[in-house]
């Protein structure tokens, strides 16, 4: 048989001698678990802890009064309609979608305008409005019932200056038109403007000179603004167009900056695993000479060598990974209340392992080049 | 017919700093024969040793080994031949220190494929046969000079190599050790192996069919 044929060490054997190599340097062993525990539970926990505060001022800036935009017709002439609504609504970005009307006569509670004999009672604005007022976060029927076409709720405010504590009665304007008020509705940030209003439902022919847009996330904004255009009939009068843009650049400032720190620090980790188990490794081939020379006159190849010192290591990393990752995971929690993204540890572990595993080469190639007759001059 | 195990032809080798330490060697060393290598210290046995187990690759020449030549191979290629066909044995038995006594004989059939139990089993065996089994778990340190060698000698016989080299086996034994381990080498000669022995020692060189001194 050539010599090219004979058959070399089997893998279980292999995984033998580095368990038996692991056991007698057991100083050394823990030292590099050590060490790569320790750069996986700061890597780990510098990074949850990030993640965590990113989490939770993202899901700030998330929230719905954020995402509105209120687009305003101050001349009237942009013909915005019932329809308008609809096509809004009909988009995937938006959330919620109600159309305005103008601020109408001044409406006083008609009961107690008559018992005053005249209109001395508080007054508030009354607002046609089209679109589901309570199909989305912002607006809660606090008391009483959905109003039909022709019907009105007020916001809290207007109730308290109405008289209307339960939400039921009668508003009438100047011309003594009476509309029928069937429940109070709260307003949350973003649209509580609105709580000063009487809120009447108008039919699909409604004029509309507002509307407001609750667009599902804070990145969804700025793109919905750029297509408004698209759902305005007439682009002669000037649109007002408020909303939290600053904000969505916030968020997106945010998310860069904390994704360009964590990789700073992954990074930063991952060299200095590198370099500290490159250092370990050395010192760990340079102590073990004789062995290695041993191996080599007993028939060891370079490449079983190399894998020896390389196995080793993985083994040693992917303790002391786990080991970190979890007392890292831990810290995180008790931190921040939060778990740490499993896929961020995941990512984190197998980055730092293989980075053990890259600091163990030089360290395999020095010990599998190694002039054996050096060593058996010294037997 | 069977050829030599070992045929060597026109060897040359030199250091750096020792250029022409061998010049133009012949050696045949047959199955089942025992060749003394002796000469003055610095006239190059354990370089010839080295060259012969493959360690060192000659300046010229050629070296066969069970009809192979082996100046050609690579340094993988040596290593195989190493773990299938050559024992070696060392002046200090060079076991590891920290292994188990037959951990360190079985180590010597590892690099050769065989199982982790296999080569345990056979390096039992061996130690049997040479007195040393009562000892098969006791790490190297703990056992004697003489019952370490003999640990050596298991070590490079569980292979069943073709060639057996031996650099000063007997240099640090008392005469009964030196006694078994000579008698350990001829019993390997015995079953087939060519052995070469570099030594200082006239009583092992006297042990040995025939002597090749080098200047």
């Amino acid at each position: 048989m050539s010599a090219a044929a004979l058959p070399g060490i089997r893998p279980r054997v292999l995984l033998h001698i580095v368990a038996a190599g692991l056991r007698g340097h057991r100083r050394r062993s823990l030292v590099t678990m050590f060490v790569m525990s320790l750069a996986c539970l700061v890597v780990v926990d510098t990074s949850g802890r990030t993640d965590a505060t990113r989490r939770t001022l993202l899901a700030a800036l998330e929230a719905p009064a954020l995402r509105v935009v209120r687009i305003v017709d101050r001349a009237g002439s942009a013909g915005l309609s019932a329809a308008t609504v609809e096509q809004l609504r009909a988009l995937g970005s938006v959330e919620w979608a109600i159309g305005l009307g103008q601020v109408g006569p001044i409406g006083r509670n008609a009961t107690l305008a008559a018992s005053r004999g005249g209109f001395g009672a508080d007054a508030v604005g009354v607002r046609a409005y089209v679109g589901d007022l309570f199909g989305g976060p912002l607006l809660r029927l606090a008391s009483g019932r959905r109003p039909e076409i022709g019907e009105a709720v007020v916001g809290a405010a207007a109730a308290r200056a109405l008289g209307l504590a339960d939400g039921f009665g009668t508003v009438e304007d100047d011309r003594q038109a009476q509309v029928a008020v069937v429940g109070v509705v709260e307003a949350d940030r973003g649209v509580e403007g609105l709580d000063a209003y009487a809120l009447v439902r108008g039919g699909p022919g409604t004029a509309v000179t507002e509307l407001l847009v609750l667009l599902r996330t804070s990145r969804d904004v700025e793109p919905f603004v750029a297509r408004l255009g698209d759902f305005v009939p007439s682009r002669e009068g000037p649109l007002g167009i408020e909303r939290a843009a600053e904000l969505a650049a916030l968020t997106e400032a945010l998310a860069a900056d904390a994704g360009a720190l964590d990789a700073a620090v992954l990074w930063g980790a991952l060299a200095t695993t590198a370099a500290l188990v490159a250092a370990l490794r050395f010192g760990a081939v340079d102590e073990r000479r004789r062995e290695f020379g041993l191996r080599r006159s007993q028939g060891a190849t370079r490449s079983t060598i190399g894998a020896i010192v390389v196995l080793e290591s993985a083994i040693l990393g992917g303790i002391g990974v786990v080991l970190g990752a979890a007392v890292g995971a831990a810290l995180v929690v008790v931190q921040t209340g939060l778990a740490p993204d499993p896929v961020l540890l995941a990512a984190v572990g197998w980055l730092l392992a293989l980075a053990a595993v890259a600091g163990s080469v030089p360290a395999a190639v020095a010990a599998a080049w190694r002039d054996p007759v050096e060593v058996l001059r010294t037997i | 017919m069977i050829g030599p195990r070992l045929l060597v032809r026109s060897l040359r080798f030199g250091y750096r700093d020792v250029p022409g330490l061998i010049v133009d060697l012949d050696l045949s060393v047959a199955a089942g024969e025992m060749v003394a290598v002796r000469g003055p210290s610095g006239s190059g046995k354990s370089t010839l040793l080295y060259l012969l187990g493959l360690y060192l690759r000659p300046d010229g020449g050629s070296i066969r080994l069970d009809g192979q030549e082996t100046t050609s191979l690579g340094d993988r290629e040596r290593s195989r031949l190493r773990a299938h066909r050559i024992g070696f044995v060392f002046q200090d038995a060079g076991l590891h220190p920290d292994a188990s006594l037959v951990d360190n004989v079985a180590e010597g059939a590892f690099y050769g494929g065989a199982s982790y139990g296999a080569a345990r089993a056979r390096a039992l065996a061996l130690m049997t046969r040479y007195g040393i089994a009562g000892l098969a778990e006791r790490r190297a340190v703990q056992v004697s000079g003489g019952e370490a060698q003999r640990a050596a000698l298991c070590r490079a016989l569980v292979r069943d190599p073709s060639l057996v080299l031996a650099d000063e086996p007997t240099g640090n034994l008392d005469p009964e050790n030196a006694a078994a381990v000579i008698e350990g080498l001829r019993a390997a000669a015995d079953d087939g192996a060519g052995v070469v022995v570099a030594t200082h020692s006239p009583a092992v060189a006297e042990a040995c069919d025939r002597t090749v001194l080098l200047a």
